[in-house]
């Protein structure tokens, strides 16, 4: 049997020990949840804390586990009554999560998140962090019909086709990711589920109909590419790593002598071909050959248009 | 290679040494003390070795302080432990909902809840992505610590003291004022060219009203600092209300046949560049002359390129 390294088991313990030390016969399955740990687990924990003593190691020396059972109380704890300061990723984490919850249109203001980010705040003296999604327009009324299970008519405008269709969607809870608001929905025109960007939503009606609405939440908290969709492979000199935020980027590769090597899922050529004339001159696909091309001539059409 | 309970019940019985000394204990103190579980000979040191850096990787503050002719080891109270927080247990759940509902970084928020008292409640399915740029952890710390900032930015390097982080439609910003031009800026992080290397602590305050998300109605191409110049865009039928509500223009003028001259005020030509260009032959910038020769040569340049084995 292989052991966890031993830093996972020592954060957790050091962790437990404060933890359990002030709730005298703290509840063994309690501890278990919230430590995620098995009852097993949390015996082979209980065992190593009871091996841990201060010089001169005399026995009251060592921390007493006083055992009973389905319960445990600590004695002895002393050096470890409280636990180890948050790491300054951990407070970034908790506070940039906590503040974009907020941030997320009808969370509750004045209830207990709000309050621990207080506390939190006041005993750090942290940063001050904001965040802001940004609420499409129909943001509100697709989150709604999410919830309640009502079909909805949209008119969409699709980017790859620079066309908009209308259609019946059974929308799934909107998520955000790269920097947009989208919603996993049943498309009756298509006969499948489909990713939508809520701000290309361009009109919303109510159908009527209704549907069995997701209980389980978002089925994808990121947005990813099908397999059928088509790969492009580019080559740039320069570092394009913002191109992440806005493509479904497989692979990124630096390339020996500086550059580097993308591998992108796209479902349509004029999105493509809109990421190729911002990428400029300094990347070129290597593959498919046939793409090779449609940069540069996607920068004609546009030079036309300047009349050159 | 895998960790025997030995070497755990070393490594805990060694920070709690270290925890519960003023006077700090030298290595040989506590490789030669049984009662930590030190192997005898020549390998306790290199197991001491690893040992500091395995406390050091968990983020204990092991200070080492030359006395003397000797090096005395020791983890001051006061740097070690979290201060109070008195989290209720709603309060603890409503966090645990936050870090599952927003991703950011799993493994410190996990990290981070079991320090506060473990995992309450059910959590929530996820909600939101937030990226996480590797600078976001320094800026944050130096915030916090307020220490003056040194980084390149658009090849120049600038000074920043970081009064605050906020994150505007998934992108990363640090606003703050820049102390050699007595100015408010704001840098989105992920453009940050190179390190962030940051001073010594303590060296500004924070206004007790300043909020960082209200320098930020701003769009990409009006960050960075230096002359704003109004950019003219002619845009066609179909796409001009589209380009307005995205590019929050200074000033829209629309044209019988539908289409739209829109002014912007820019900063970063290359942002502004990136902007439009989005458009592809739906948008065309007409003046100042600077502004519409950038995207000309840009272009042009693209149009000429070929691959090089063709």
């Amino acid at each position: 049997m292989s052991t966890p390294p031993a830093e996972a088991t020592l954060s957790r313990v050091i962790a437990m020990i404060p933890w359990i030390a002030a709730r005298p016969r703290a509840s063994k399955d309690d501890i278990a949840d919230r430590f995620r740990v098995s009852r097993a687990e949390l015996e082979r924990d209980l065992a190593l804390i009871m091996m841990i003593g201060v010089p001169p190691y005399s026995p009251g020396d060592y921390i007493t586990v006083i055992d009973d059972e389905d319960t445990v109380e600590l004695l002895f704890a002393d050096h470890f009554k409280r636990p180890l300061q948050l790491s300054q990723s951990e407070g970034l984490a908790l506070l940039a999560g906590s503040r974009a919850l907020l941030a997320v249109e009808g969370s509750d203001q004045v209830g207990s998140l709000a309050t621990a980010v207080e506390k939190l705040e006041r005993a750090l003296g942290a940063a001050a962090v904001a965040i802001e999604f940004g609420t499409p327009e129909h943001l509100r009324v697709i989150r709604s019909a999410a919830t309640t299970g009502e079909s909805i008519e949209v008119d969409y405008w699709s980017a790859g086709r620079d066309a908009t269709t209308t259609r019946l969607i059974d929308p799934g809870p909107a998520f955000f990711a790269l920097g947009k608001w989208y919603t996993d929905a049943y498309c009756h025109l298509r006969g499948e589920d489909r990713m939508f960007r809520v701000d290309r939503v361009r009109a919303v009606r109510p159908s009527g109909k209704y549907f069995e609405p997701d209980k389980c939440g978002a089925r994808e908290p990121v947005f990813s590419p099908r397999p059928t969709d088509p790969r492009v492979t580019i080559e740039t000199l320069t570092d394009v790593s913002w191109v992440t935020e806005a493509a479904a980027v497989e692979s990124i590769t630096e390339l020996p002598g500086g550059g580097q090597r993308l591998v992108i899922a796209f479902g349509e050529r004029a999105w493509l071909e809109r990421l190729l004339v911002r990428l400029g001159a300094t990347a070129c696909v290597v593959n498919p050959p046939e793409l090779h091309d449609l940069g540069p001539g996607a920068a004609r059409r546009v030079l036309a248009r300047y009349n050159l | 290679m895998t960790d025997t309970p030995d070497r755990r019940e070393r490594l805990l019985n060694l920070l709690a040494a270290l925890l519960n000394t003023d006077r700090g204990f030298t290595r040989d103190d506590l490789i030669s003390n049984s009662s930590i579980g030190y192997p005898a000979g020549d390998s306790a040191r290199r197991a001491f070795e690893r040992d500091k850096a395995s406390l050091r990787a968990m983020g204990v503050p092991l200070t080492d302080e030359a006395q003397g002719n000797e090096i005395r080891y020791r983890v001051k109270t006061s740097e070690y432990y979290l201060p109070p927080l008195a989290l209720t247990d709603e309060e603890l759940a409503a966090l645990h909902i936050a870090v599952t509902a927003i991703g950011i970084d799993d493994a410190a928020s996990e990290g981070a809840l079991m320090k506060l008292g473990g995992f309450t409640g059910e959590g929530s399915a996820p909600i939101a992505v937030l990226p996480h740029a590797p600078q976001l952890v320094p800026l944050f710390e130096a915030s916090r610590n307020r220490s003056v900032v040194t980084f390149d930015y658009h090849g120049r390097s600038r000074r920043l003291e970081p009064w605050g982080l906020t994150s505007k439609f998934g992108n990363w910003y640090v606003v703050g004022l820049e102390p050699d031009l007595q100015d408010m800026r704001v840098f989105r992080i992920d453009r940050i060219e190179n390190e962030i290397s940051a001073g010594a602590p303590n060296k500004f305050t924070v206004p007790s009203d300043f909020l960082p998300g209200s320098y930020l109605d701003e769009q990409p191409w009006e960050y960075g600092g230096g002359r704003t110049t109004a950019v003219r865009i002619r845009v066609d039928p179909g796409h001009a209300a589209s380009f307005a509500a995205r590019g929050e223009a200074d000033d829209i003028q629309s044209e019988p046949d539908g289409s739209a001259v829109i002014t912007l005020r820019v900063v970063d030509m290359n942002a502004m560049r990136d902007f439009v260009l989005g458009f592809v032959e739906h948008a065309e910038v007409l003046d100042p002359p600077e502004a519409r020769e950038a995207v000309i040569d840009w272009l042009t340049e693209l149009s000429l390129s070929v691959k090089d084995d063709e």
